[in-house]
């Protein structure tokens, strides 16, 4: 009787005790459920948005995208961007997958596929180094298809052949740039582009510095630009010389670049490489990874001893 | 097997049973339930109002650009002080010699693990991305104080856990072998536990040794614990942290609110266990002789800290002076060097002032005025930085903790208060064994040394 009294008070406090964490469960998970639609809110706010699965009963967003060619050196490199609305704003759209195309939307013209980053872009690069086809317009697709959150979308883009040569000389102690712009005539032969624009730029750590006014290529498609001496260079003084032309009617987007050491050679002051306690963690002190290392050791070679000794009490007491 | 005891006469039995039942574990009484349920639902709080901290990130905090650590440093640094009291009571005083400490040894290292658990948490805790937080430990950067604290943080934990656990032994053997009527998860958990353990000689020595080596080993690390967590502030060039003196000035504080801690716990283990034959007013009057001494040390280091500064007024110092013993810091600052320093100190210092519960009030203004303490050393200073507060919301130069911050600091403190309970309340919190050999050894000591025994035994 005593027995069956104790057990009921027993089973009495832990139904007490079960339901008192039943109760926080359901107010927190209560609360954190009206807290979900208000951080939603807040993810709506942002300039970026990003490709999220929806139900199929809400309506698929309208997907704007552009595409754009660019001939860089000897390479095509075909650039697409994905853009939809968010609060009546476009936003630059990240993580929908692109797919490019060669000719025609079909499976076998298929180029490649890619995921749209933060700025909404996805990018294709082809190799045009000895491609008998890189003298002929080439038509480049791209395509968004079946996407959960929002609608088909595609764009073309025509790529056109061009011809364009950087070279770097030095003329009684003036560094010119000569850009040479061709295309192809009706016949298919490399004939020079009069009236392009051009500009010239230098390499930086973050993008293309500007060194010489914008001028347009005369009749024989040649342009000589004057290259500042006070431009600086890396630590021997390479710069990196970028030659281009934007949206021209016969040869696009084309872009050059030649490296040479006509930059001020850079003094690398190596204060922060050296192993010095200010240093990141690949040149810590010698004598600091010593020191902590050997008092880690130490103490922590102590510790294993006392978990020996441990052992040894337990095998100890088997013994007995 | 030996006997857990080395006297085995019917006397010394008697008595032998008599403290084992006196100092064995027991079930909570209806206020140790309303007192664990309490705890629980402060940390239930805490948990949920973290959660939110998760969900929507610090932005729910006071903390912005200027005050980037709030009351979640100073809590952990608060802690780091409180567990420094196991290094205390059971290495320094232990390694002196010093008898009337054991029965709060057990005491002073449950406070440490404790404390020295939620100090990590709190580390977490104040992580805006707690996900990243391996990337502390993969990506660690050895100059940096913040790494040395990781590592001896949990160094610390280790030997702090091997030094309530190896003590504990003899105890969960006697707890495996004699206590029967208890559920079969406890009587597995304490047979684990006791690994074995059957008082033989060979144990024992082992025992005495690992419990010497880490008794010695922990000094350092406890030194270095709260060195380490001054130099995160020291190591910084900012008016009120960049100073020479903040080890020793930290370890002094954390050793008077790890005593005062220790006299508190120790007064109410007293009270709800009736262990006055126990925890004696002797062992008060001492304990209050030794926060008084450390409360001295920590004044002397105050006065350190202070002076020198204000005598120079430097610009950059004098900012943060003002504040502090004028503006708008001065009511908390002059709270608690009067409140948790000078007066406890003028108390302790007369015999009547060591007397049980004034001796528990004073603890408590001691605690009180070490967590504001901590509070005062971290925050005052991040309002004053050396660069100019271009372009910033007025809001950004003062901190304010919000609900959330105070509920989760709250649930921290609950927490480690409720470790410390659940300790006490599966585990002896005076230890056994240890109370009664060394009464059988007292009781030998004065046979020998009164001469009518002494006679009939030869």
């Amino acid at each position: 009787m005593n027995y069956i009294y104790h057990m009921a008070i027993k089973y009495s406090l832990i139904k007490g005790y079960l339901l008192a964490f039943i109760l926080t469960g359901l107010f927190t998970s209560a609360y954190c459920q009206t807290e979900d639609a208000s951080s939603k809110e807040v993810t709506k706010k942002d300039s970026l948005t990003t490709a999220s699965s929806t139900s199929p009963s809400q309506e698929k967003k309208e997907l704007r995208m552009s595409l754009n060619a660019f001939k860089i050196n000897h390479d095509l490199k075909l650039v697409s961007r994905v853009r939809s609305k968010v609060e009546a704003k476009f936003q630059n759209t990240a993580g929908v997958e692109i797919s490019f195309y060669r000719d025609e939307v079909k499976p076998e013209n298929l180029i490649g596929k890619q995921i749209s980053n933060h700025k909404g872009e996805a990018y294709w690069i082809i190799p045009l180094a000895g491609r008998p086809d890189s003298m002929t317009s080439l038509v480049f697709y791209s395509s968004v298809k079946d996407h959960p959150d929002y609608e088909d979308a595609e764009e073309t883009v025509t790529a056109y052949p061009s011809k364009m040569t950087i070279n770097t000389v030095e003329e009684d102690s003036l560094r010119l740039v000569k850009i040479f712009v061709g295309h192809p005539d009706e016949a298919g032969k490399m004939v020079p582009l009069a009236d392009a624009e051009c500009k010239v730029y230098v390499k930086r750590e973050f993008g293309l510095l500007e060194v010489t006014e914008s001028q347009t290529t005369d009749a024989d498609g040649n342009i000589s630009a004057e290259f500042p001496a006070d431009v600086h260079g890396d630590e021997s003084g390479n710069v990196t010389i970028v030659a281009k032309i934007a949206d021209n009617e016969s040869v696009g987007n084309v872009e050059v670049s030649s490296t040479i050491p006509w930059g001020i050679p850079t003094k690398v002051d190596n204060f922060y490489s050296q192993r010095e306690l200010w240093s990141a963690r690949s040149n810590s002190p010698i004598s600091l990874i010593i020191i902590v290392n050997a008092a880690l050791l130490l103490i922590w070679g102590f510790i294993a001893y006392i978990f020996l000794e441990i052992i040894r009490i337990n095998k100890l007491g088997k013994t007995n | 097997m030996e006997s857990l005891f080395s006297h085995s006469d019917t006397q010394h039995e008697s008595r032998h049973v008599q403290v084992t039942r006196e100092l064995m574990p027991r079930k909570f009484s209806s206020y140790g339930k309303i007192w664990v349920t309490t705890l629980i639902f402060i940390t239930a709080v805490g948990l949920y109002f973290y959660i939110q901290q998760i969900r929507n990130g610090l932005i729910i905090t006071g903390l912005r650009d200027y005050t980037i650590w709030g009351i979640y440093i100073a809590n952990f640094v608060f802690f780091v002080a409180i567990s420094l009291v196991g290094s205390l009571v059971s290495a320094i005083l232990k390694l002196s010699n010093v008898k009337w400490a054991t029965p709060l040894t057990r005491i002073s290292e449950i406070i440490a693990v404790a404390s020295i658990m939620l100090a990590g948490l709190v580390i977490i805790i104040d992580m805006g991305r707690p996900d990243r937080f391996l990337n502390v430990i993969i990506h660690a950067r050895i100059q940096s104080p913040i790494t040395w604290d990781v590592m001896v943080i949990t160094t610390y934990l280790f030997i702090s856990v091997l030094l309530l656990y190896l003590p504990l032994l003899p105890d969960l053997a006697l707890m495996r072998d004699q206590f029967k009527n208890i559920p079969k998860w406890q009587r597995k958990m304490y047979a684990i536990m006791a690994n074995n353990w059957k008082n033989t000689p060979g144990q024992k020595k082992i025992l005495n040794k690992a419990v010497k080596i880490l008794s010695v080993l922990i000094i350092p690390v406890a030194f270095g614990i709260h060195t380490v967590t001054s130099w995160l502030f020291a190591s910084t060039f900012r008016s009120g942290w960049d100073s020479t003196n903040f080890g020793p000035y930290f370890i002094s504080g954390a050793f008077m609110v790890g005593a005062a801690a220790v006299i508190a716990s120790m007064y109410i283990i007293r009270k709800y266990y009736r262990y006055e034959n126990y925890i004696t007013l002797d062992h008060f009057d001492k304990m209050g002789r030794l926060l008084v001494l450390l409360s001295l040390v920590y004044l002397y280091f105050n006065v350190n800290e202070y002076f020198i500064p204000a005598y120079k007024m430097k610009g950059s110092e004098s900012a943060h002076l003002n504040e502090l013993f004028t503006g708008i810091y001065a009511p908390l600052f002059w709270s608690v060097q009067i409140g948790g320093m000078l007066i406890p100190i003028a108390i302790l210092l007369f015999n009547k002032g060591r007397r049980p519960t004034t001796m528990f009030i004073v603890s408590i203004m001691v605690i009180v005025g070490a967590w504001f303490k901590r509070f005062l050393i971290v925050i005052p200073t991040l309002n004053h930085p050396f660069f100019p507060k271009d372009q910033a919301p007025e809001a950004w130069s003062h901190y304010n903790p919000t609900l959330a911050e105070w509920c989760i600091t709250a649930g921290t403190l609950a927490g480690a208060l409720l470790i410390v309970t659940l300790l006490i309340r599966f585990f002896p919190v005076i230890p056994v064994v240890e109370t009664i050999e060394e009464e059988d050894e007292h009781t030998d000591e004065e046979i020998l040394m009164h001469p009518t025994i002494n006679k009939q035994i030869s």
